[in-house]
């Protein structure tokens, strides 16, 4: 998984390098939150998180769990989140999970 | 010529432009004891030929260098005509480099000039005899294909229209074979369907399941009980039908006895795929745990029957090895494979898929209620037992459901079997991992069934376990509102599928997904 911390315009950038199923959440959300919690991005004074799903097909309720997790320790930081998917199904199950009244939702072209 | 009182060894045509040569060669072979024609060019030959059928000759001499048309044409022409017939081809010194183009037309062997008589004799003894034996083997090769037709027709004819609701899917992948159905009326509201694979695919196996359907039928009039049957003919294949070679005969069979009055059936299989029975609703059974041994292996008696309760709503369904095998290699359910064989019958088309079945494939359905809507009902496309522990395997799962759903139902979308995937996923990962604890002893069951009347597919999972209660309401507003990182499942159930119903506190679930796109269910 990869992340970017862009100063400029104080936006982490977290790349889910593919699915975020249950069968693959726990490594995961261990990977996403060590960098969370890593001093280097925990001391910078980033404010925007963005979860790249763009190579990502499926994302199950277990994948779903993990982003709600995120969600909160951004916010409990004052943070807000905004994520791109590619696939159109992935879309289609942010809004129905009504997950797209929590963060900021948006599709690649 | 041969002697009158002589049976001649076999017809030659002899063909040389050298009268001389012509002459000895002639000679040669009448004295030997063959028919000679004999013809001073490829011209003349031919107009030998219009005469004497190429079927009445048993080997062409013919020699290379010949004005107007040379030896090769000849071959070719030859080839062209009649295969089967070997040729002799006369070369000069010099002429080596014919050999290759001689053998690419078909000449099975080469003389020097001046032929040596012996040599003569041998190579057209030799080359009649090629000729006769490629003949029989032409002959053998038309006479499988006749009994192929035959037992393609038998199959089809082994229905008799007594009520009993039996659709038949039978696509052979060999010339013959021992693959065959056949009903027998026992008697008021009861029959017997009977499916047979014989191993081997040759004229033995058709003739085996020939004999086997005549005992077969032979013992259930004098009203012997079908184990009786079977265990009897498994005797009659290690005691009589054995031969001194290692070859083993073998015949794997299903038999059910389907009872309508007493809404029961019981299925017996010997090295048969076990017969799957689908009330038509929500429930798939497999009749049978355990693989048994086909009939001609292994002295003794055959299992014990398994008996099922059944519904007017209920199918049976019956497959040889062959779709199992076929299943196996396209990496999904071979009740898939038997729903879209189902439907290509229906229509009149062979899936595109069926090119790769290396087997003869041979399936059935045998409908509880007599006559009806033969489309009517949940077919089943998919099901297997999962254990707890499989919840780490779901990723592999769900690619053999998606491709089952995908050769059974080619024209749902991407987007309809992706919804129908997740929500599976959903339900089957929750029965593994908390219904079934994780444990490997304990299972879950997965069906996918398809009802192509009413443009459905139901998915059923159940598992052991107690489930638990909870108000689905309540955790739908706590999962919007307070952001709980739990029950996104459940709201995508509630939103993807059709209908979305559970009991036995969340234990057993049911979804039905309808074939078309949700945007599209929604408008219309």
């Amino acid at each position: 998984m990869k992340q970017n911390l862009d100063i400029t315009t104080g936006t982490l950038t977290v790349a889910f390098p593919g699915d975020v199923l249950s069968t693959n959440v726990d490594s995961l959300r261990q990977a996403t939150f060590a960098a969370l919690e890593s001093p280097e991005i925990k001391n910078s004074a980033w404010m925007t998180l963005r979860l790249d799903l763009t190579a990502a097909k499926m994302v199950d309720s277990a994948g779903l769990n993990l982003i709600v997790s995120i969600i909160k320790a951004v916010k409990s930081r004052g943070g807000s989140v905004r994520a791109t998917v590619g696939n159109p199904n992935v879309y289609r199950t942010f809004i129905f999970t009504r997950l797209d009244k929590q963060l900021e939702l948006a599709q690649a072209a | 010529m041969p002697d009158a009182n002589q049976t001649s060894l076999g017809t030659v045509l002899v063909v040389d432009d050298d009268n001389l040569s012509r002459r000895c060669l002639k000679v040669f072979l009448e004295k030997a004891g063959y028919s000679v024609l004999a013809a001073t060019g490829v011209d003349h030959a031919l107009e030998l030929l219009k005469k004497t059928p190429l079927a009445t000759l048993d080997c062409l001499v013919t020699d290379y260098r010949m004005p107007e048309k040379d030896g090769l044409w000849l071959l070719k022409w030859l080839q062209e005509q009649d295969s089967q017939m070997a040729a002799i081809m006369v070369t000069a010194e010099g002429e080596k480099q014919l050999v290759t183009a001689s053998l690419r037309q078909g000449a099975c062997d080469f003389l020097d000039k001046p032929v040596d008589a012996r040599l003569l004799v041998a190579a057209v003894a030799k080359a009649c005899e090629l000729t006769r034996h490629h003949r029989n083997m032409a002959r053998a090769e038309s006479d499988v294909k006749a009994i192929g037709r035959i037992q393609q027709q038998m199959v089809g004819n082994a229905i008799p229209d007594c009520g009993l609701s039996v659709e038949l899917c039978y696509h052979p992948s060999h010339e013959a074979g021992g693959d065959y159905l056949s009903l027998f009326p026992l008697g008021g509201e009861r029959f017997l369907v009977l499916a047979t694979d014989v191993s081997g695919h040759d004229l033995r196996a058709a003739y085996l399941s020939a004999y086997f359907q005549g005992f077969v039928r032979g013992m259930m009039e004098a009203r012997e009980p079908i184990e009786k049957v079977l265990a009897a003919f498994n005797r009659f294949l290690l005691q009589e039908a054995g031969d001194q070679s290692s070859e083993v005969t073998s015949v794997a069979v299903c038999a059910l006895v389907l009872d309508r009055a007493e809404g029961r059936a019981k299925s017996l299989s010997c090295g048969f795929p076990m017969a799957v029975y689908c009330d038509g609703v929500r429930e798939v059974r497999t009749l049978g745990d355990l693989w048994s041994s086909p009939l001609g292996w292994f002295d003794g008696t055959v299992d014990e029957p398994v008996s099922v309760e059944t519904l007017p709503t209920g199918r049976f369904y019956l497959w040889t090895d062959g779709l199992e095998d076929l299943a196996l290699q396209l990496g999904a359910s071979p009740m898939g494979l038997a729903f879209a064989l189902l439907n290509g019958r229906r229509c009149g088309m062979t899936p595109i898929w069926m090119k790769k079945a290396a087997d003869d494939i041979l399936f059935a359905t045998v409908q509880v209620a007599p006559g009806g809507e033969r489309e009517a009902g949940f077919y089943p496309i998919f099901f297997a037992r999962y254990p707890g522990s499989d919840y780490l395997k779901v990723d592999a799962h769900q690619e053999e459901w998606s491709r089952t759903l995908k050769i059974a139902l080619p024209e749902l979308t991407d987007t309809r079997v992706f919804d129908i995937l997740l929500c599976a996923r959903e339900i089957a990962v929750n029965a593994m991992r908390h219904g079934c604890k994780g444990c490997p002893d304990q299972q879950s069951t997965f069906l996918m069934m398809c009802d192509p009347a009413s443009r459905l597919i139901r998915v059923v999972i159940s598992d052991p376990g107690p489930g638990h209660e909870f108000d689905w309401q309540e955790h739908k507003r706590k999962t919007e509102e307070d952001l709980i990182d739990e029950h996104r499942g459940l709201m995508l159930i509630d939103m993807l599928s059709t209908r979305f119903e559970t009991s036995r506190r969340g234990a057993h679930v049911e979804m039905d997904f309808s074939f078309d796109d949700l945007a599209t269910a929604i408008a219309s």
